[in-house]
């Protein structure tokens, strides 16, 4: 069963950078600003190294930053969830004055 | 356990074998049991036909239960271990409060409180409102880190348009704004 224990690093940045499009090159520090209809929405850390996984308290702290429940946040890793998909979650966050 | 055959499996052997009641002479204590004088190798058949099924009645009930519960077991120690992994990922919460910004550049106007989560392998320091955290090896390292977080959104939200901002970096803003002042020169 797939948890936030099992998130791999390089999956999370391929998943961040590709699908959600951030850029962690351009931010402050380590942080990405997701902006949609021109306005900044969220704002997400890229995780440091740790060897291949992602540490768990880590990949919870950035679950909450991209507004994603647990089960949304392993589909956007582990691919089903694609770039359009997470706009759309964004777009209701925003519909219901979330974001 | 009955070893001997019952009064209806010596009928069925009488059948088979084609003996007459006078054949039989057999006695089992408390029972009296049929049983055809035959020699030993015609007896053969019988090992190889019926002896499985005897066994199968006997046995077989008791096997189909270890392979049942033998199931059962893996399944429950399959349940155990991901119990076992969920309360490993359960965190050691507490809560902090920053009376600084670890900066002589801002003064915190109210202590700012932080969400502590120590994991195994970590410290997470966590403000769920402005949606910030830092990730360190000691709650100590992480609270200082986080310092370094709540300026850096300050000054990246502060720099850019409100009107650019959504409702909740707007809501992150006004926050900051409330308990952040720049400090007075010395």
């Amino acid at each position: 069963m797939p948890s936030l224990r099992s998130v791999k690093y390089r999956d999370l940045i391929t998943a961040l950078e590709r699908k959600v499009g951030l850029d962690f090159r351009q931010g402050k520090e380590r942080n990405a600003k997701y902006e949609l209809d021109g306005k900044v929405r969220l704002r997400v850390t890229a995780p440091k190294k740790h060897g291949a996984d992602v540490l768990p308290g880590t990949a919870k702290a950035i679950r909450n930053q991209l507004a994603l429940g647990t089960a949304q946040f392993l589909n956007l890793v582990n691919c089903p969830m694609t770039g359009a998909d997470f706009e759309e979650v964004v777009r209701q966050k925003i519909q219901q004055g979330l974001l | 356990m009955r070893l001997l055959p019952s009064r209806e499996q010596s009928n069925a052997l009488r059948q088979h074998f084609h003996v007459e009641d006078d054949d039989i002479c057999s006695h089992v204590v408390g029972e009296s049991v049929p049983w055809p004088r035959l020699p030993i190798e015609d007896f053969a058949p019988l090992r190889q036909t019926e002896l499985p099924e005897l066994l199968e009645a006997g046995f077989g009930n008791i096997i189909q239960q270890m392979d049942s519960l033998s199931k059962e077991m893996e399944a429950l120690q399959q349940r155990l271990a991901e119990v076992e992994e969920a309360l490993g990922a359960q965190p050691r919460c507490r809560q902090a409060v920053l009376y600084d910004l670890g900066t002589r550049k801002y003064e915190l106007r109210q202590p700012l409180a932080v969400q502590l989560e120590e994991y195994d392998e970590e410290a997470v320091a966590r403000i769920p409102e402005l949606d910030v955290f830092a990730s360190a090896d000691t709650d100590s390292d992480a609270l200082g880190l986080i310092k370094r977080e709540v300026v850096g959104l300050y000054e990246e939200l502060a720099a850019t348009p409100v009107e650019r901002l959504g409702e909740r970096p707007l809501a992150w803003l006004r926050l900051l704004e409330r308990v952040i002042q720049v400090a007075e020169p010395a």
